[in-house]
């Protein structure tokens, strides 16, 4: 199974870890677990787990807290559950209208229409890290994808 | 009107057709046709979207010549429609009005039917294909979160009950939100969290609807000469999908109307954003937009209704997402996956065109057709996945000039692997192509595809 690390000393140096191999730096869309990965990479220094972004950078403990307690339900019907655009953008800080952007980019399936032809939503949490349909936007800031994006697109 | 002077039944039974629409261009006259002349008959629009050049595939369908009645680069005139539509229709057996499948005891198919005019009649249905093509099944409910569809919030209340007494409902339907609540709190199992939400967002749309007739309206209502625009003075639209929108476009064009709009729910997404509806609506001085807000339900007070904090006396409920079968059929393939009796599958021609859902219910096959084919049920009909399938399905066993498969991927690709190099090929984006300016539900591919269908399901039987 894929797992992503990210260096100690450049959040935006974010590896893949397959069968023993090291891979990246990464760039967003490759941070995937089914992604295929191919130039193996001897990162230097030290790193930790990317699910691991919101306590190793010192994130305040009140939004940790809020992280950790974020919910997605009914795991046997599929998962939605997660936080509304406008409090995951008070939370971390965020302009409103750039976390509403980057969250439609991440639900919305490029290039893909359903047979009346409206856009073809990501409607549950999986790998993406915000889901939605022609209601709004809901985001999972615990998830691995989300910690990505906000490490090489918003940075510090 | 009631016209049955040619039913050819065997042993009283009836070969079915259910639905109209551009479906009627493989229109059997040995099959009773049961349809109420809706969506397109009773459209407020004056015409098709699409311009006469790009329905010009109707030419080789059989249903009529668009050519015929507007030039190369008008649009086509809704008469016509009409007039294909009927005289179609009037090639056999016929009925103006709503049928609803129901499995007898015995095993027995019958339809019962609800003419426009007269009194409801029963009658049983001939094994072998009956056709369905009752154009797009309902759109999402408001307040059911996304992910979820109708049938699972009903399953997961039974698993949650831990007994069969939500068994004998409809899953499908909406309307057995209000009877579940009832058994469920009888039980002492009133259901909280995400599912009982869900519940309490279907029974409310259907008090709405009930206590506010003319009021609460789907996008597709919207869009027909049954919705009057002047029932309500600030209409509350909900959602930004195509039906929603088409819909309140042409209610603003009716001359006596001055109601208001205003448009919750989520920023559009490109395609929208790119469509000149959007571009008529946000320049209408009776249009507003409040969007980038999730939209979590209706919240009902003693003074009517709000929505996100939109107070209005009409709502227009738009939010794509159509996941269940046709309501037509939902009573009889809901018992058929309770009781593990339903075999589902998808059928195409030799030449790839995409036929028809096939759901298998002991000696009875039911083809759903055109625009409803292109939303196929999921769980538990057909199993979703990730990615694409390419090339073509496997022969079917025992009908080697069709080809036969259960993955809804050579249909329609509803998550894309990222790992997949550009856009999956599917029946959804290769049945309509890009010069026709529709969809693969639209006008003109459903046509192709129920002449097509009929050619290899109903004349080689």
């Amino acid at each position: 199974m894929t797992v992503f690390l990210q260096a100690d000393g450049d959040r935006a140096k974010i590896y893949a870890s397959l069968d023993n191999t090291t891979y990246g730096p990464l760039h967003l869309a490759a941070i995937h677990r089914t992604a295929r990965f191919e130039e193996p990479a001897a990162p230097a220094g030290k790193l930790h787990l990317l699910d691991d972004f919101f306590g190793f950078y010192g994130y305040p403990s009140n939004v940790v807290a809020w992280v950790d307690a974020t919910r997605l339900h009914i795991e046997e019907l599929g998962t939605t559950g997660g936080r509304s655009v406008p409090e995951v953008a008070r939370y971390l800080g965020i302009d409103p209208e750039r976390m509403a952007e980057a969250a439609n980019r991440e639900s919305v399936v490029d290039g893909l229409y359903d047979p009346e032809g409206n856009p073809i939503f990501l409607d549950r949490f999986e790998d993406n890290w915000a889901a939605g349909d022609l209601t709004g936007l809901y985001v999972n800031p615990d998830a691995y994808r989300f910690k990505a994006w906000l490490s090489l697109e918003v940075g510090v | 009107m009631v016209a049955m002077s040619n039913p050819r039944g065997v042993e009283g039974a009836f070969r079915l057709w259910i639905g109209g629409g551009a479906a009627l261009a493989g229109r059997h006259p040995d099959f009773l046709l049961v349809d109420d002349r809706g969506r397109w008959p009773v459209d407020r629009g004056p015409t098709l979207d699409q311009l006469v050049d790009q329905l010009r595939h109707l030419n080789r369908t059989g249903l009529g010549d668009p050519y015929q009645f507007a030039r190369p680069n008008e649009r086509l005139p809704l008469a016509a429609v009409r007039y294909w539509q009927d005289w179609v229709a009037a090639q056999g057996p016929m009925v103006d009005g709503r049928a609803r499948l129901r499995m007898e005891p015995g095993g027995v198919l019958v339809a019962d039917i609800q003419p426009a005019s007269g009194e409801p009649l029963t009658i049983p249905v001939e094994p072998g294909p009956v056709v369905v093509a009752t154009g797009f099944p309902p759109e999402r409910i408001i307040g059911v979160p996304a992910g979820l569809t109708v049938r699972s919030v009903f399953a997961a209340a039974a698993v949650e009950l831990g007994a069969a007494d939500l068994d004998t409902l409809d899953w499908y339907d909406p309307a057995s939100a209000g009877p579940a609540l009832r058994i469920l709190t009888a039980a002492g199992r009133p259901m909280t969290g995400q599912i009982g939400a869900a519940l309490k967002a279907m029974a409310t749309w259907q008090h709405l609807r009930d206590q506010l007739p003319g009021r609460v309206l789907t996008g597709d209502e919207a869009n027909t000469v049954h919705a009057r625009p002047e029932a309500a003075a600030h209409w509350v639209v909900v959602g930004t999908g195509a039906a929603g929108l088409s819909g309140v476009s042409k209610l603003l064009d009716d001359p006596s109307g001055s109601a208001r709009f205003t448009v919750v729910g989520r920023e559009p997404a490109k395609a929208t954003l790119d469509n000149p509806l959007w571009s008529k609506l946000r320049a209408s001085d009776r249009v507003r937009m409040e969007l980038g807000q999730a939209v979590t339900g209706v919240s009902l007070d003693d003074d009517g209704f709000s929505v996100a904090g939109v107070r209005g006396d009409g709502l227009i409920v738009s939010l794509g997402g159509r996941t269940g079968p046709p309501p037509a059929i939902s009573t009889v393939v809901d018992r058929a996956a309770k009781d593990g009796t339903l075999r589902a599958s998808f059928l195409f021609d030799d030449g790839g065109q995409y036929l028809c859902y096939r759901l298998r219910i002991g000696p009875y096959d039911i083809d759903v057709t055109g625009a409803a084919s292109r939303f196929p049920p999921m769980d538990p009909v057909f199993t979703g996945h990730a990615g694409g399938r390419y090339g073509r399905p496997e022969r079917s066993p025992d009908r080697p000039w069709l080809y036969e498969t259960t993955d809804h991927r050579f249909v329609q690709v509803i998550r894309p692997d990222p790992a997949e190099w550009g856009t999956p090929p599917c029946a959804a984006t290769r049945d309509a192509p890009p010069e026709s300016g529709s969809f693969s539900g639209g006008y003109a591919p459903t046509a192709v595809q129920a002449t097509r269908y009929r050619i290899a399901v109903l004349d080689r039987r």
